[in-house]
């Protein structure tokens, strides 16, 4: 995957995640799950970070128009175990 | 010819045949009669129905009985019934050292109950339960439609059991279920599932003893520049860069509670000879994810480590 997810952390930085490849998931997935519950965040392309990372904990993005809101692991787990519910069911 | 009635030989001096036995009851063409030497014979309406030759064999319906008998009493102690006086007839036998049932050609022997077939030997010797076509050496149909067969030569030598789809021509799931699921080689037993689920193998304990699995692991670069990739992974969906030298591994699975182990290490790459960085820790306090930190060895400043590797245990 060369798509990256962004998000505002708590720390008032900016939190970057790579997606395992081999996860099973999409890119829209893991944002839900790993995203924390209520932050905005945008899927980019891994080019369009900049090239140094020398100054990481300054980078900024704007995210008044989101690709999403995560719903952080708790809920995306229980969402999980519910939806696995239904099917045996 | 005379009929000779003495003390010595009872009745004696008439053959008779099919048409007129030589013994009858008040119906003429019913009755028993001589057709060769050492041969006794019992014919119906004038037509014979059953002999016992000279051998000893009782043929029904066959006047040969030697070698397509009904029953066949044999010199070697043999006994045997057959369905037929064809070619194509099925056989219960007896021997000193065993009986059998069987076909006396390559047609299949099918074992029927209430007028359904339910399994069948073909004429590869393949045994069916529950399908009419077995292609393994033995074939077991479920209602489900699975297949569970053992095949002596596949893909590689040796007996296995696979699950197979109901047309045999795809893998299906086999599912080997037990109070505990046990392995062995050369009749001990190296592996075991037990009624908790734990894995137990034995790896140079000499017996089997619980193996304890790792949960989660990941090797990923935790630069961003480069830019920042996953290598690999097991039960990750992600890796969060927090800050500089701050991630957090995030499980697809959560793990069963908070109180797992966490081995990492890290190192820059490139410079042959630089120390390795320190990798620590936060608390852990999730099940779903956990938060590496990664420092330089002598500054103690945090760091983006070109190799960064972890493993969960629980």
């Amino acid at each position: 995957m060369n798509q990256r997810i962004i998000y505002p952390n708590d720390e008032g930085w900016l939190s970057v995640i790579t997606p395992a490849p081999e996860c099973g998931l999409s890119i829209e997935e893991i944002a839900r799950k790993d995203v924390p519950a209520g932050k905005p965040y945008h899927i980019i392309n891994s080019d369009q970070l900049p090239t140094d990372d020398m100054f990481f904990n300054a980078w900024e993005a704007g995210f008044s128009n989101p690709s999403g809101h995560g719903i952080g692991h708790d809920a995306w787990f229980a969402e999980q175990a519910a939806k696995k519910q239904e099917e045996q069911a | 010819m005379a009929i000779t009635i003495n003390g010595t030989t009872g009745i004696a001096g008439v053959d008779g045949s099919a048409g007129t036995p030589a013994i009858q009851g008040s119906d003429s063409n019913t009755g028993i009669f001589f057709p060769a030497a050492d041969t006794i014979a019992f014919a119906e309406g004038g037509v014979e129905a059953m002999r016992i030759d000279s051998s000893g064999n009782v043929g029904i319906g066959t006047t040969s009985p030697a070698n397509n008998s009904i029953t066949n009493f044999r010199a070697s102690g043999y006994t045997e019934i057959r369905t037929a006086s064809g070619a194509n007839s099925t056989s219960i036998g007896q021997d000193a050292t065993a009986g059998y049932v069987g076909t006396n050609t390559n047609l299949p022997l099918i074992s029927v109950v209430n007028g359904t077939e339910r399994m069948r030997i073909d004429s590869s010797g393949n045994v069916g339960i529950g399908t009419s076509s077995p292609t393994s050496p033995l074939a077991v149909k479920t209602d489900t439609d699975f297949i569970v067969a053992t095949r002596t030569t596949a893909a590689g030598t040796g007996a296995r059991i696979v699950g197979l789809n109901a047309a045999q021509n795809a893998y299906k799931d086999l599912v080997v279920d037990g109070a505990t699921v046990q392995f062995a080689t050369s009749g001990t037993e190296r592996a075991r599932i037990d009624s908790s689920g734990n894995l137990l193998f034995n790896s140079g304990y000499g017996s089997v003893a619980t193996a304890y699995g790792c949960r989660a692991w990941v090797n990923f670069n935790g630069t961003t520049a480069s830019p920042s990739t996953i290598r690999g992974s097991g039960n990750v969906t992600s890796v969060t860069k927090n800050s500089t030298g701050n991630y957090t591994v995030n499980f697809t699975t959560a793990m069963p509670d908070a109180n797992y182990s966490i081995s990492s290490v890290a190192e820059g790459g490139g410079s042959v000879g630089n120390p390795p960085y320190q990798c620590g820790n936060y608390p852990i306090t999730s099940a779903s994810n956990v938060r590496l930190t990664f420092l330089t060895y002598n500054a103690g400043s945090f760091v983006d480590p070109t190799y960064c590797c972890a493993q969960i245990f629980r």
